[in-house]
């Protein structure tokens, strides 16, 4: 079943083509992998899936739903959570309250219910501090809850910004360079975890640079170059594609 | 009548564009709202005045020794106050800072000077001239015709002298312009240095026009530099030259027309309408966030 | 601490609040109470704006002036009974503050900031020159005694129990407040507003909610000014009084409700002693400023104090 549906979507920022008639889709349960060389537009179009630009044209589809206009903070409701690529946590408090922030949205609490309410509403915090005990052990992080999120080493910063994503209960995690700045050991790792998260039913989408990482856990690879597709298939195709080999390393002399 | 109000506002507007460089400048760059702008140059400003009157020199060394003092005022604020909270998470702390230091020299100007308003001299005399028919008195041109000057010349500098370009550079990316050689420290002290400097010469042109100077036009000052920098466009010198031209204009019209009491409720009122409406201003470059 | 524990000592030290005036019967030092009580509201109130939401609000005295107006006119001008007017200031406080931070929540921090103040220059303005409506210059006097049901509140020690409900109102509601989601949510938008909307979190409403709620409290403390002074005037709100609790805040420690109070009495014990250098008082006050949040940005209590690594890192000294 199709999940994501993103059509024609185009991009100009001043005089800069940054993403032009992109298609792309995302189905069920499935990974799919963005690659392409910098600047080919790859986290504009992230920013477009997620709600932080507005499209110039096309349209989006999510879940049969048009989101193409909705307003950021209500992308989160409809079913699809982010990473960054350059790691966007709640720094100076701990590593419980970041993903406790992550269960915003469902979390019903409203004022009337904090102070008229209080059983009631500190039963669904509860609810919420045990759903993050939950997912901070899918990351290992349980151990950390209480430390602060800016004194974690790299590695587990990026898990946490993870972890934080998951409380949304998202159905598709967008995500951006995921093992960016890690070791070829902590991205095995990661890439390990990503596998366990579409065996649980949920959708990637993954941008990434690092070739080993992508090509083995994408179902399906999207290369982008310039702003346009380029290629799309199996990761194998992918990787004998003499087109994606040149706009990497040149054309051959 | 009417003309006669609109050279005013000109006039007087060109007086708000020297203080509001200054504060445009370092916001454009630092990202930094300096609360003690205002104050830095009216303490310069009486300098200036303690200098002609008690001392009797001449207005224009009076003018020149105060500019320096102001500059060199606004440079060791910022090196003793700003630096140490640069980082962008301090921003709002950076601005209680600036804050505490305009009360700090407030105070202080206040311990030197008192409170009350003083006659400041005219030193341009008053005589009128005539230009297409009505009568201009001499300050006004004059006045309008030295920030035109001033602020070309800031222009050239800007674009042409290796110093003013390094602070283009800067107002535009600080860790790359630092990677590229620019003493970045250094460079900053000079944008204080010369918005201090800009803003005694307009304090004075001010004091002397109006034959006014209160301790209070520190922080009005600030609050004049902040509404024309809005106006105009925020980081930019030509834009905050604009911004204080209509602003002195609006201020004109709206005094005369109106009333005085209440100039400046009118001015906050559009100063809202125009944040609401077009936040960057005429000029003003807007940054978008890199994601 | 085990939180059975934590209750346990938490209404040990309200009963021992109440029981405080048993002790303590010296006039003088019990209205110094009644001032740390009074700012401590206006600064908790303000914590919830600037601390945990990042909005640098220099004009929370305008808010506090908001309600010691309303309180003030309706006790003389229309013989209100005082708890009605008490709310009304509250609610009038909240719903100014609301207007506000609807027209400007939308601006960017430090453009906030400055409109925060010039609101405040504009409301001592407006009260100053409006003198049919707010008796000018000379402001409003004779705000009687107020009364409760049959509690008639005229001594420093009734003060001191009226102010002590209202501070500890205050307390306890900000304190379930700021741990519950909208809390989270306001710390959120302080750290990271492009994350915090990407979590869902409406960054306006919220930075509306805020800022309008601790408004509310600022009437609050303003309606007990105005019965406690039974005179106020412009003079009592301006610029320096926002920069005075703003100070208080941050001394104390940003993001901390409990560190308030410790701020709150520094500064007016250093305000208190500045007094005979009444001159020099701003410059002083200027200085703690300045000098305070130099060495600690986050406050002395403060929970993020890591000058040293900033400074370092963004000093661009050359090597």
């Amino acid at each position: 079943m199709t999940l994501l549906k993103a059509e024609e979507i185009d991009k100009k920022f001043g005089g800069i083509h940054a993403v032009s008639h992109l298609n792309v889709s995302v189905n069920e349960g499935e990974i799919v992998g963005m690659i392409g060389p910098n600047g080919s537009g790859k986290t504009t179009f992230l920013n477009i899936l997620s709600g932080i630009y507005r499209s110039d044209s096309g349209k989006i589809e999510f879940k049969n739903e048009d989101i193409t206009k909705s307003p950021l903070h209500c992308i989160i409701e409809k079913g699809i959570a982010r990473t960054f690529q350059n790691l966007r946590i709640f720094r100076n408090i701990s590593v419980l309250e970041n993903v406790l922030i992550g269960r915003h949205h469902l979390i019903k609490n409203s004022l009337l219910n904090i102070y008229f309410n209080p059983s009631l509403a500190s039963r669904r915090e509860k609810n919420a501090y045990l759903k993050a005990m939950e997912i901070l052990e899918l990351v290992k992080l349980d151990k950390e809850k209480n430390e602060l999120a800016r004194n974690l080493p790299y590695g587990k910063q990026r898990l946490l910004e993870i972890a934080r994503a998951l409380m949304a209960e998202p159905v598709l995690l967008l995500l951006d360079e995921p093992t960016a700045g890690m070791n070829p050991t902590e991205a095995v790792g990661l890439c390990v975890f990503l596998k366990e998260l579409k065996e649980k039913g949920f959708a990637l989408f993954v941008i990434e640079h690092n070739m080993k990482a992508i090509m083995s856990i994408s179902d399906r690879i999207i290369v982008l170059n310039a702003g346009e597709k380029l290629k799309e298939g199996i990761p194998r195709e992918i990787q004998r594609d003499k087109q994606v080999q040149e706009i990497y390393l040149g054309k051959e002399e | 009548m009417l003309i006669e109000i609109l050279i005013v506002g000109l006039s007087l507007g060109a007086i708000y564009a020297l203080i509001a460089i200054g504060y445009s400048m370092v916001y454009g760059i630092l990202k930094l709202m300096n609360f003690a702008h205002g104050d830095v140059y009216a303490f310069g400003s009486f300098i200036c005045y303690m200098l002609m009157v008690k001392y009797n020199l001449n207005p224009l060394l009076s003018i020149i020794i105060a500019m320096v003092i102001g500059g060199l005022l606004a440079s060791i604020v910022e090196i003793l106050a700003y630096r140490p909270l640069r980082a962008p998470e301090y921003r709002n702390i950076s601005m209680i800072s600036a804050l505490g230091v305009a009360y700090i020299i407030q105070n202080t100007s206040e311990n030197f000077w008192s409170r009350q308003v003083h006659f400041f001299p005219s030193i341009i005399s008053t005589q009128f001239v005539s230009i297409f028919g009505i009568q201009v008195p001499t300050t006004q041109y004059l006045t309008l015709g030295i920030v035109i000057v001033i602020v070309g010349g800031l222009n050239l500098f800007l674009k042409y002298h290796k110093v003013g370009k390094a602070i283009l550079c800067t107002s535009q990316d600080i860790p790359t312009s630092s990677l590229m050689g620019i003493p970045i420290n250094r460079t900053i002290s000079i944008v204080y240095l010369l918005g201090g400097m800009l803003g005694v010469i307009g304090g004075v042109l001010y004091a002397s026009s109006y034959n006014v100077l209160s301790i209070s036009m520190g922080f009005s000052g600030t609050i004049v530099a902040f509404e024309a920098s809005v106006f105009g466009g925020i980081g930019s010198i030509n834009g905050a030259l604009i911004g204080a031209l209509i602003l002195g204009l609006l201020h004109s019209l709206v005094g005369f027309y109106i009333s005085t009491a209440y100039r400046d409720v009118i001015t906050f009122a559009i100063l809202i309408i125009v944040l609401l409406v077009r936040p960057k201003g005429i000029l003003g470059r807007y940054v978008e966030e890199k994601v | 601490m085990e939180k059975n524990k934590k209750i346990i000592v938490f209404i040990l030290v309200v009963a021992l609040s109440f029981l405080l005036p048993s002790f303590v019967k010296n006039f003088y030092w019990l209205g110094i109470f009644n001032l740390i009580l009074m700012y401590s509201i206006l600064c908790l109130s303000l914590n919830l704006i600037f601390g945990f939401t990042n909005l640098l609000s220099v004009g929370h005295a305008a808010f506090y002036g908001i309600g010691a107006y309303t309180t003030a006119i309706l006790l003389t001008r229309y013989h209100f009974p005082f708890l009605p007017s008490l709310l009304l200031s509250g609610l009038i406080a909240l719903f100014i503050g609301s207007l506000l931070s609807m027209t400007t929540s939308r601006v960017k921090g430090d453009y906030f900031t400055v409109i925060t103040i010039v609101f405040g220059e504009i409301f001592r303005l407006i009260m100053q020159n409006w003198v049919s409506f707010s008796g000018g210059a000379v402001g409003v006097v004779g705000i009687p005694a107020p009364q409760i049901f049959s509690w008639r509140i005229i001594s420093e020690k009734d003060f001191y129990f009226l102010g002590l409900i209202l501070f500890w109102f205050t307390y306890i509601t900000l304190s379930l407040l700021v741990k519950s989601k909208f809390g989270r949510a306001f710390i959120a938008i302080r750290e990271d507003e492009l994350a915090a909307s990407t979590m869902g979190i409406n960054n306006v409403m919220y930075k509306i909610l805020s800022f309008s709620i601790g408004c509310f409290y600022a009437g609050l403390a303003g309606s007990y000014y105005a019965v406690y002074n039974t005179a106020i005037a412009p003079s009592s709100f301006t610029l320096d009084e926002s920069c005075l609790m703003i100070i208080m805040v941050v001394l104390g420690g940003i993001g901390n409700l409990s560190a308030t109070i410790p701020g709150v009495i520094v500064m007016l014990v250093a305000t208190e002693v500045f007094r005979p250098l009444y001159y020099y008082r701003l410059l002083l006050i200027g200085l703690i400023m300045v000098i305070v949040l130099v060495r600690y940005p986050y406050g002395i209590l403060g929970i993020f104090n890591k000058i040293a690594s900033m400074r370092k890192k963004y000093s661009y000294r050359k090597v």
